[in-house]
């Protein structure tokens, strides 16, 4: 189990610092395009092949890889952030915050990404920015709910009767007794949620509502190279891997730690 | 349990109303429908000629109040662009999300519930192996890159389906087959996730030494204290996916209801946004207040303090 | 144990289920069953309004030319032929337009054709309540109509207007009048229309995806030979190529390019180039005395930079031809061949770019939308970064790019693509040159002499001359960037008879029918 844990860690670490470090790794201009060598498929010269415009599918893998990974972790965690918190408070205090929270939750329900993206992008313009802000926003609701269930389900369990009985402040049981308690649920719900988070960029790429050409980006990668499937599966496949990966091992270590969680208690 | 859902009515009535504002808002400031529908040949009195027709010309809380009341009697308005009733187009293309988008969580909760259960009773066997490659490679893949190669293989290589449209149950198959393998996985993960912990509980070491048969531990006791996380799980697919499938929509030409709010937005058709929008409100609501009750009689120590 | 018998238990039935779903799905037939009566074609966009004296080009340039007909209309070449007139006479000052009109013409109602009926249609344009978009074409321009008798209609005009044939050819569609009055508002004529066209309305999908037409029996001209279109709307371009591969459509309309190369592999598959008379260009902002494309050797240096001919090899897929002007090739008149695009030269465009006054090249933007492959901006931005211009994309949707191209904000770069539909130069060229041009922000005195000569003239021949003289100077003075033809492949069965309409997006499937004495089917 551990070796496993240690694999997974390191196959996403490389990933992550391949992104990070892409500038050295490959010196290429990841949009410099070369109309002579289009489509070559993957070799020596080019790793992952050149796309429609002659670009270097490696370099544009590693860039994309810090926009779109940049986008999921700031997202994942704004949206877990404000959304757990927002359901503890709310399974907590109940009555009228409650009440309302879960409204406004249900409002934020109604408007899918796709949409709400359209919405913002079509009054503040396009920008990687706005698409955090979209993508935040049509996520924290899941983890608000989510939460609240689990907490709802606790909030009568013994050992918080015993803690308010005894005096203690809300938030101090927030803290202390509900928080432990909801961390499986919350790093599972993280962990699932980088990929989906992954996957509304990829939604808006498709849309064109993403990152904007000719900057590179996973999801606006495999959306451009759906075309070409039959000729030049690497255009598409490729990147799809890289992504695969990534999410696959950020969701297995989740698992592995709430594994690790689960045997502690 | 009466006045609670009273209650929840009252505060659901005042949320659609406070999202149609806000989407009447939103919507007027994305662009002027009077600059895509007219050619570039027209002048600007051509122009405000239009608007005054679409009633945009007048100060926007009058268009609301005039909104309003025809909200009222059930009258949206007609759409900019096909002149149909925006309410009922929003309706139907409802319809026909709620078709694909119910059966693949049908099939996703059976595959998933099944699969969850049994890799948490048989922890690391081969069942469990199995279960996660499933769930894993289900959750890594992304839906819409699914459904295109499901397309390519079923379609177009191998000719046994429809590459996309409308009509028959042939139609159902792909696009449901992309959209559940996804829901199923997450679900099969929470479940397993979920029975994991409840397993090692108190509760269940008592009711086996109490020498309850195994089926009747994991079913009746096991089962409904994890089920809670994921009867929300799978109500929040549900929304999500209702709205949210824009791209399976687009790659199967299936006329749901994502993509008509997409559309409608980008072609600048008010009348659908705010019909499709007043719809989903009205829908989530529901579903949640479904699931909310759902909660109370899943499990009966939750108390309704509000 | 038993949980887990019951889980195998459980999973052994799903099995069998998917292994029954793929059985049945085996049985059933894979391609349709081809009808000989019927063809069905796949089109990009949905329908949203099916009132051709509404709608935009971009509209009803799928469905016109099959539910409607005009006063004169236009050949496979674009020549105006008459078709609900038997005669046209214009007076000398082209202000007045008399038609003649073909007797015992029937609508899809049953109604007879009069000169009430055109008079009628030409309200409804007129008709602040319609929102017709067709109404900027004629509002300014009309100053009365007449209908002496049942057969004769004579339209007056305000000021002269040569081209005032075409747009009646080309957006003046007649409804029946009786029909229209009936109506309870004139929104109602989209979700029923009615007029004489070889094909009548039959029914169409909520939310537009599926119209269905079916052939008029009673037409006056040549009736079409199938008797059922199914037009489906397929926006996903990879499936409108699976589509027509898998025969679950028998025509599939504006294919990527990119998909060329392997339809036309296919062998039961014709693929169809074809040329539509509209420039790919970019529009240049030139009014403005700051900025360098004020400058015209600025303009010509960035066309030396430019190698169009590999952008179209290479980003287009080779489906396209460069173009020296704004006047597309493929008009029957006004083009002229001899007008060649700029060589590819960069050494030369760095010249000209530092007689200019910028020897290290400026910073801009170039605004585009998704209509057209954002390889080509790339490419454009790519030449350009070579002669030290750098390029900035400002992708915007479709709605955004309209309302700041109409609103002359656009600039300074907008890379933009032209509909033809009134098969003469003046639309896009007055509208994009003239100096009170709709989205123009160039003005050059001898184009606008040029253009006031030729709206006083109808004859074609002399208008050619005129609008030929125009492309030159238009070339000459690099008043804008032209890339490529645009074009729009198509992809049939092999047993279904079909050209496109050259020179024009516009569908015509008047003609279509499949071979005789051929199997129907792949």
């Amino acid at each position: 189990m551990k070796a496993r844990f240690v694999v997974l860690g390191g196959v996403l670490v490389a990933i992550v610092a391949a992104s990070v470090f892409a500038p050295w790794l490959s010196p290429v201009d990841p949009n410099a395009i070369d109309l002579s060598a289009t489509f070559q498929s993957p070799g020596w010269h080019h790793w992952f092949g050149t796309d429609q415009m002659g670009r270097d599918v490696f370099t544009r893998t590693l860039y994309g890889g810090r926009i779109s990974l940049s986008i999921a972790f700031c997202a994942v965690l704004l949206a877990g952030f404000f959304g757990a918190i927002a359901g503890l408070l709310s399974a907590y205090l109940g009555g009228a915050f409650d009440a309302t929270l879960m409204r406004v939750v249900d409002a934020q329900y109604a408007l899918p990404p796709v949409f709400l993206a359209m919405l913002i992008v079509g009054i503040c313009g396009p920008s990687v920015t706005n698409i955090v802000i979209v993508v935040t926003l049509a996520n924290w609701g899941r983890f608000a709910r989510i939460i609240r269930a689990e907490a709802l389900s606790l909030r009568e369990r013994d050992f918080i009767l015993i803690a308010r009985l005894a005096g203690a402040k809300p938030l101090y049981v927030v803290w202390r007794h509900l928080l432990p308690n909801v961390r499986n649920t919350f790093a599972v719900l993280l962990t699932l949620d980088i990929g989906l988070v992954i996957f509304m960029e990829a939604a808006l790429s498709f849309v064109g509502l993403g990152v904007q050409p000719p900057d590179p980006s996973w999801g606006g990668m495999i959306a451009d190279g759906r075309n070409y499937l039959d000729t030049a599966w690497w255009l598409s496949a490729l990147p799809g891997l890289v992504l695969i990966a990534t999410v696959l091992c950020s969701n297995r270590i989740g698992e592995s730690l709430q594994r690790g969680e689960g045997a502690a208690r | 349990m009466l006045a609670y859902v009273l209650r929840r009515l009252g505060s659901a009535l005042v949320t659609v109303w406070l999202m149609s504002m806000l989407i009447f808002l939103l919507v007027r400031m994305v662009g002027d429908p009077a600059y895509l529908l007219m050619p570039p040949e027209a002048t600007e009195a051509d122009r405000q000629l239009f608007r005054e027709q679409l009633g945009l010309a007048d100060p926007v809380p009058l268009q609301y109040a005039r909104f309003l009341l025809g909200m009222l009697r059930g009258d949206m308005g007609n759409s900019f662009h096909f002149g149909a009733p925006a309410l009922s187009m929003a309706l139907t293309r409802l319809g026909s999300s709620l078709v694909l988008v119910g059966i693949s969580l049908a099939l996703a909760l059976i595959v998933g519930l099944a699969m969850g259960v049994a890799s948490a009773v048989r922890r690391d066997g081969w069942i469990d192996r199995f279960n996660t490659l499933f769930a894993v490679l289900g959750q890594a893949a992304p839906p819409f890159f699914v459904a295109l190669l499901l397309i390519r293989l079923f379609s177009v290589q191998w000719g046994w389906l429809p590459t996309g449209g409308y009509g028959s149950w042939r139609h159902l198959i792909l696009p449901v087959c992309a959209l559940a393998w996804y829901s199923a996985a997450g679900i099969a993960r929470l479940t397993r996730a979920n029975m994991l912990t409840v397993l090692d509980a108190d509760y269940i070491r008592m009711a086996r030494i109490k020498g309850l048969p195994e089926h009747v531990v994991i079913g009746t006791h096991a089962l409904r204290n994890a089920a809670l996380p994921i009867v929300a799980f799978t109500a929040s697919q549900f929304g999500v996916l209702i709205g949210g499938a824009v791209a399976i929509e687009t790659v199967f030409s299936w006329p749901g209801f994502g993509s008509l709010m997409v559309e409608a937005i980008s072609t600048l058709d008010f009348t659908v946004v705010q019909a499709a929008v007043i719809v989903s409100v009205l829908l989530f609501v529901s579903i949640n207040l479904a699931v909310d009750v759902l909660y109370a009689v899943v499990d009966p120590r939750i108390r309704y303090r509000t | 144990m038993r949980t887990f018998s019951s889980v195998l238990r459980g999973l052994v039935f799903a099995a069998a289920l998917s292994g029954a779903f793929i059985e049945t799905a085996l049985a059933a037939s894979t391609a349709p069953a081809v009808d000989r009566d019927t063809v069905v074609i796949g089109v990009e966009k949905e329908f949203y309004n099916l009132d051709g004296l509404v709608a935009v080009s971009g509209d009803s340039l799928r469905y016109g030319w099959q539910i409607y007909d005009t006063l004169y209309g236009f050949d496979q070449k674009g020549n105006l032929v008459p078709r609900l007139a038997t005669s046209l006479k214009v007076s000398d000052d082209a202000r007045v337009f008399t038609y003649k009109l073909r007797p015992n013409v029937k609508f899809h109602n049953g109604a007879t054709l009069t000169s009430r009926d055109v008079k009628a249609s030409l309200e409804h344009v007129l008709d602040p309540r319609s929102k017709s978009t067709r109404r900027p074409f004629f509002a300014p321009v009309i100053d009365s109509v007449e209908t002496p008798d049942d057969l004769t209609v004579i339209f007056k005009l305000k000021e002269p207007d040569g081209a005032f044939a075409n747009k009646v050819a080309g957006y003046l569609y007649i409804i029946p009048a009786d029909y229209l009055a009936s109506l309870p508002n004139p929104d109602a004529f989209a979700q029923k229309p009615v007029s004489l066209g070889p094909y009548k309305f039959k029914s169409l999908a909520p939310g537009g995806s599926e119209l269905v037409l079916e052939r008029f029996d009673d037409y006056w001209g040549e009736k079409p030979r199938v008797k059922t279109l199914i037009f489906r709307a397929i926006t996903e371009p990879a499936s409108r190529v699976n589509a027509v591969l898998r025969g679950e459509v028998d025509l599939s309309v504006a294919l990527p390019f990119s998909d060329y190369a392997r339809l036309k592999k296919e062998s039961g598959l014709d693929v169809i180039e074809s040329r539509v008379a509209s420039p790919v260009y970019v529009r240049v902002y030139t009014n403005d005395k700051n900025s360098p494309f004020s400058n015209v050797k600025v303009r010509q240096a960035l066309s030396y930079a430019l190698d169009t001919n590999a952008i179209i090899k290479s980003v287009l897929y080779g489906v396209g031809e460069p173009l020296g002007t704004m006047i597309s090739n493929y008009y029957p008149y006004g083009a002229d061949r001899s007008i060649k695009q700029y060589p590819y030269d960069p050494a030369k465009a760095r010249t000209l770019l530092a007689e200019a006054g910028y020897p290290k090249g400026f910073d801009t933007t170039l605004n585009i939308q998704g209509d057209i492959p954002q390889g080509v901006a790339e490419a454009i931005a790519a030449y350009w970064g070579q002669v030290g211009v750098k390029v900035k994309l400002n992708r915007l949707t479709y709605a955004t790019f309209q309302r700041l191209n109409n609103t002359h904000t656009s600039g300074p770069l907008a890379l933009s693509q032209f509909t033809n539909a009134l098969y003469d130069p003046v639309h896009p060229v007055s509208g994009a040159f003239a100096s009170n041009g709709s989205w123009s922000d160039y003005s050059n005195p001898k184009v606008d002499q040029l253009l006031a000569d030729v709206s006083k003239v109808s004859d074609t021949g002399k208008r050619g001359q005129v609008f030929q003289q125009i492309g030159r100077e238009l070339h000459d003075d690099a008043a804008a960037f032209f890339i490529s033809e645009f074009t729009y492949v198509y992809a049939k069965k092999k047993t279904l008879q079909w050209q496109p309409q050259q020179g024009s997006g516009f569908l015509n499937f008047r003609s279509i029918q499949w071979a005789p004495q051929t199997v129907a089917g792949k």
